[in-house]
């Protein structure tokens, strides 16, 4: 799995970091997505498509 | 065709209006009639409210011809008000959301849990010291948010009771015009003096007003009006709903006391609580405003151009295609993918800070005051059916 993410739409809601911590962080300037892990292993599926599921503005996919 | 009046009527307070059941049923839009005669749309399914949530038709400017208004003070509000980050678009929205996201972050609230903690045990001692029965709302459940913010924002708690008061006239809908009007005034007046002294001179600070007067202000990202409107929205924001809820809240649980033995048997159900409790209640309690800035079909119905919109926030979290029982309130729940802080680019940019509030309250109330209940009949509370945000105007406990 490799998470793709368009940057320019993100709010900053934090909703990935509380669902995939390991993934997903926010820069300390503007509150905006980072990928931490940009493959993340199949363990953390469940996470991922919460956190597709949760943001407000459809910023994460995956392929 | 009889057309409903708005805002719908409750037939019980910790039920959602019993109309969005047929409106649900009936759908996918369902018309109803304003204060002043006109006539809106309500969206009312879980997801047709996400759908119209991401929708750039569905127009959140107040400026666009045909923008529905809940009541006389509040279209006199919104006609006055400078721009507020909730009815801004585009590029403008990204720049306001950016300075409050910054301050909101995952990491920036984790880091102030160990602070709320301390904030609730001192509350919660207090209240023990003037011993029972006292109002919950004002001991307890608006001042925490009062305390949280006026720290991070880095003024005087002195001044709780003023913001709590303009905070609570702002969103009021049974008052005369010209009180949200005012009441915005007082508040924009307050944080202009203190962000003038901090364009001055910032000193060095750790605070929201610092950085926004530092970062922000003085580096002409944006001008000195707007940071006091985002100073004011903060304190709002956060006030009436993180109150309403935290009362709510507990309202809920003393309604429901399996349901609140369920939660202290297992701590690890403290998180999906609250998350219950924002669906269940779901304190927006009149919609996400839009206007149709273009004809729009929704499921063979069509939306016209300029018609008003409401997206019903609490219709969709009780829609029993994704909540099964959804009147039932069931701390055990687990879809997490509730609409109570709207969804979409103005999803409230405070929601994580709002959760950890929660979440520390209701790990501690009911250890600390085991015997915590109603000091009045459940009848003599008196709910705001009339405000944005839904709500107890006071809530009277003994334990
Ligand atoms: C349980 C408590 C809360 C609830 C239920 C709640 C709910 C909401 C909702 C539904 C919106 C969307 C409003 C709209 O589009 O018109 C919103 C927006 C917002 N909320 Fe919250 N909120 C809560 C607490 C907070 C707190 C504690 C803060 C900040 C300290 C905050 C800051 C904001 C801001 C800045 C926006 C505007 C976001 C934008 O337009 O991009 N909220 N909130
Ligand atoms: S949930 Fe979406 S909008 Fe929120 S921080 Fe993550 S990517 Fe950005």
């Amino acid at each position: 799995m490799r998470i793709i993410i368009n940057r320019e739409k993100c709010i900053g809601a934090g909703n990935c970091v509380m669902s995939a911590p390991a993934v997903f962080t926010q820069d300390d300037d503007e509150g905006l997505v980072i990928v931490l892990d940009p493959n993340p292993s199949d363990d953390l599926a469940d996470a991922v498509a919460e956190a597709m599921e949760l943001c407000p503005g459809k910023v994460i996919s995956t392929e | 065709m009889n057309v409903a009046s708005y805002p719908l009527p409750r037939s019980a307070p910790l039920l959602q209006p019993d109309a969005l059941k047929n409106f649900r049923l009936e759908g996918p839009i369902s018309r109803v009639r304003l204060w002043n005669g006109t006539e809106a749309w309500l969206i009312t399914r879980y997801d047709d409210v996400r759908a119209a949530l991401l929708d750039s038709r569905l127009s959140e400017s107040p400026k666009d011809p045909g923008y529905p208004m809940f009541s006389e003070s509040r279209a006199a509000l919104v006609g006055a008000e400078d721009v507020f980050i909730t009815h801004t678009q585009g590029d403008e929205h990204k720049r306001l959301r950016r300075v409050m996201s910054r301050e909101l972050t995952v990491k920036r609230v984790e880091a102030q849990r160990e602070n709320v903690r301390k904030i609730i045990a001192k509350l919660i001692d207090d209240m023990v010291e003037k011993g029972s029965p006292l109002d919950f709302v004002s001991n307890f459940a608006l001042a925490l948010p009062s305390l949280v913010i006026t720290e991070l924002l880095g003024v005087p708690y002195e001044d709780h009771e003023f913001f709590e008061e303009n905070s609570r006239l702002r969103v009021a809908l049974d008052v005369p015009a010209d009180v949200p009007i005012r009441a915005t005034k007082e508040l924009s007046e307050y944080f202009s003096r203190i962000l003038r002294d901090k364009e001055k001179d910032p000193g060095d600070s750790d605070d929201i007003l610092t950085r926004l007067a530092r970062d922000h202000v003085a580096t002409g990202l944006i001008s000195h009006e707007q940071a006091v409107i985002l100073a004011y929205t903060m304190v709002q924001a956060g006030h009436e709903t993180t109150g309403n809820m935290l009362t709510l809240g507990t309202l809920l649980l003393l309604r429901n006391p399996d349901q609140l033995e369920l939660m202290l048997s297992d701590p690890s159900l403290v998180k999906t609580a609250v998350e219950e409790m924002l669906r269940h209640t779901s304190v927006l309690q009149l919609g996400m405003v839009r206007t149709a800035t273009e004809d729009l079909e929704i499921d063979g119905r069509t939306i016209r151009k300029g018609e008003g919109v409401f997206v019903m926030l609490n219709s969709a979290n009780h829609d029993p295609s994704i909540y099964p029982d959804p009147d039932q309130f069931d701390v055990t729940r687990t879809e997490r993918n509730h609409v109570a802080f709207s969804y979409g680019i103005h999803q409230c940019a405070g929601q994580q800070l709002a959760r950890m509030e929660m979440q520390e309250v209701f790990s501690v109330l009911f250890q600390r005051l085991p015997n915590l209940r109603l000091a009045v009949p459940f009848e003599d509370l008196k709910f705001k059916e009339q405000s944005v945000v839904y709500g107890v105007d006071a809530l009277p406990v003994t334990w």
